[in-house]
């Protein structure tokens, strides 16, 4: 693995508007927010809805522009461009949407698909009928000829997501943000699809977000893991030390709750309450659901302190 | 548990539907029984029928849909010799259903407490609305929402909560047997988590039976005592779910479903799918609907369909097993 990174997001704030009442107020669903990613990495993004992963995944592939702080791919800072260096920056970063059944026209055929893409895209000459099977068959989509001409109703939900990567990958991008690929998918197909973008990230070196709210396909695919909540980063590890070393409460909740946890008894949470997101919000957004919760978690937020090695954690009660 | 009197018996049930590329046989000689209080998975893919089943049971099929064969009881009586009125009354008092989606399930212009009540009242004829807002008030509690949701539109509440409501208008008159329908699928896990164990709470509380349908095995294996895997409209296994676990054999498309699941904690993190996908149903493969997709098929799979063992716990579909049987003396 290199050591550069390919993606480098600091401190990013992602605002939307509200209306309460006559006051207009901003929410902020990512909340000053830092990672990077390396060539050939899958940094796995989990929380649950609402906790702003999916809007970070939109924030990198710039449908949304920040409010604050710098997303940097490849050297370049893209945070604010616009037109025409927008348009070449999607060569470089493409999206694998949830729902294969919202996300490909179904007045469409494979092929029409795949080549939209490829036109819009186009880096260099080749020709487009090889180029289709190519993909076709990367994706395994095989037999290719028949695919080709198949309107996405004549597919199952796996062969469709199978579409929407081949589609993905035909900009030749160095960087996929894959938003719960799999969870529309029945368990069954599930293994294919995230050994298919396992395989694309070992031929192409691609680097991966891969935003997700089960825990055990994120240590499956995923080099490193990252929980949200609230907006906020509330640990970062490798994969494997976070599964078996878990130190923020909020972690050692969802890890509870995953099915095959082996955990039994109640949740160690107070509350279910949904956290709030406005802007004048204060202390740890996590707090009145946490059991460990004192009088500074409500009043200061808890700054991310690396705790051992590739291991951070946002939490007052961890020293 | 009291084995004594089955609360569902299904006997040869196969449902059909008229399509016009012709009859299309989505559930097929589905022979299943649950007891008081006992919790039932039902796991498959989907296509696989289970839905159907689900509603020939609450005799909601409708459109092209009918039952071809077989009988269903419910509490002992036949759902199908029912008068309309009866059926009107019976279901929900008897047998009731937590269906899928609880955006849908739920009227997006009617309030909780309307949607409740309704429910109360077309049963419970002689109940105040005093009475039955009692019951209400106590319904949520039970599912543990603020009784402030009373008041709300099923717009104003989580996806959770309109699920714990979904529930709890499910129970509202006691019934002997509900059908939870993928009740958590949309969920995330904390709430989806939480929700479970307060299914398997009221459960005990109220003593109603369970058919739990879903296609998570994780899920299904944590909260019934068995579960009966549908492949292809067909029951090819019916097992303990203590035996999913351990490792021992079962049914190959078993085995492949559980091979499926990433584990949270195993050592090993290898997961294999099955190859191919569902089979179409208007035009099933000759022998085992599965012998396309099976890692252990053996000729005679493509040629016959196999034969019903059954043991002490449950049952299974499947050559490799009915020949082990012919392998051991029987007699003779």
């Amino acid at each position: 693995m290199e050591t550069s990174n390919l993606v480098e997001v600091n401190d990013l704030l992602v605002r939307f508007p509200v209306h309460d009442g006559k006051r207009k107020m901003f929410i902020h669903p990512v909340d000053h927010v830092s990672f990077s990613i390396k060539p050939g990495e899958v940094l796995a993004l989990v929380g649950e809805s609402g906790s702003g992963k999916s809007t970070i995944g939109k924030a990198l592939l710039r449908i949304l522009e920040p409010a604050h702080g710098t997303i940097e791919v490849g050297g370049q800072d893209v945070t604010h461009i616009k037109h025409n260096a927008l348009k070449a920056y999607r060569k470089d970063v493409q999206m694998v949407f949830q729902d294969p059944f919202g996300s490909l026209n179904p007045t469409r055929t494979v092929e029409q698909h795949i080549v939209y893409p490829l036109k819009k895209h186009r880096r260099e000459k080749f020709d487009m009928e090889t180029r289709v099977d190519e993909l076709l068959q990367q994706v395994g989509l095989t037999p290719v000829q028949e695919t080709r001409v198949k309107y996405p109703h004549e597919l199952s939900g796996g062969q469709r997501q199978r579409v929407a990567i081949a589609r993905a990958l035909a900009a030749n991008p160095k960087f996929l943000v894959a938003d719960e690929p799999i969870s529309m998918l029945d368990v069954s197909i599930r293994a294919g699809i995230l050994r298919l973008m396992n395989q694309l990230r070992e031929d192409y070196n691609l680097a991966y977000l891969y935003i997700t709210h089960d825990l055990a396909s994120a240590r499956y695919f995923g080099h490193r893991i990252m929980v949200l909540y609230g907006g906020k980063v509330m640990e970062t590890a490798t994969a494997e030390e976070l599964i078996r070393h878990p130190l923020h409460p909020y972690t050692k909740l969802l890890l509870a709750a995953t099915p095959g946890s082996g955990i039994r008894g109640p949740l160690p949470e107070t509350s279910n309450r949904a956290p709030n997101l406005l802007q004048d919000r204060r202390g740890c957004p996590f707090a009145d659901r946490c059991p460990l919760v004192t009088e500074i978690c409500l009043e200061k937020t808890p700054p991310i302190v690396e705790v051992a090695t590739n291991h951070a954690t946002a939490c007052h009660h961890i020293a | 548990m009291s084995d004594q009197q089955p609360v569902l018996e299904l006997v040869d049930l196969s449902v059909a539907y008229q399509t016009s590329s012709g009859l299309v046989n989505a559930v097929n000689d589905v022979n299943l029984t649950i007891f008081r209080e006992e919790i039932v998975g039902l796991v498959g893919e989907s296509g696989s029928g289970k839905s159907t089943m689900a509603y020939a049971i609450m005799r909601l099929l409708k459109g092209d849909a009918f039952i071809t064969k077989g009988t269903i009881r419910v509490m002992g009586q036949d759902v199908y010799a029912m008068s309309v009125k009866e059926l009107r009354q019976f279901r929900w008092d008897q047998m009731a259903m937590v269906f899928q989606s609880a955006m849908s399930a739920l009227n997006p212009v009617m309030t909780v407490e309307t949607q409740i009540l309704d429910t109360i009242l077309a049963h419970r004829k002689e109940w105040s609305r005093d009475k039955a807002l009692a019951r209400a008030c106590e319904l949520l509690d039970l599912v543990r929402i603020d009784r402030k949701a009373l008041k709300s539109y099923p717009h104003e509440l989580s996806g959770g909560m309109r699920q714990r409501v979904v529930i709890a208008i499910a129970i509202t008159l006691n019934p002997g047997f509900v059908i939870m329908d993928e009740p958590t699928t949309a969920l995330d896990v904390v709430v989806q988590r939480s929700i479970l164990d307060q299914i398997r709470e009221i459960q005990r509380q109220e003593k109603f039976a369970v058919l739990f349908i879903s296609h998570d095995f994780s899920l299904v294996a944590e909260m019934a005592s068995k579960v009966a895997i549908m492949y292809a409209g067909r029951l090819v296994e019916m097992t303990d779910s203590t035996t999913l676990s351990l490792g021992q054999t079962h049914h190959p498309y078993t085995e492949g479903l559980l091979r499926a699941i990433p584990h949270l904690t195993a050592d090993k993190i290898i997961i294999e799918g099955i190859p191919g996908t569902p089979p179409n149903l208007v035009n099933l493969p000759t022998g085992c609907a599965f012998h396309p997709r099976c890692p252990k098929v053996i000729p005679i799979c493509k040629t016959e369909r196999p034969l019903t063992s059954t043991y002490e716990n449950g049952m299974v579909e499947c050559h490799l097993f009915s020949r082990d049987k012919e392998a051991q003396p029987i007699g003779n």
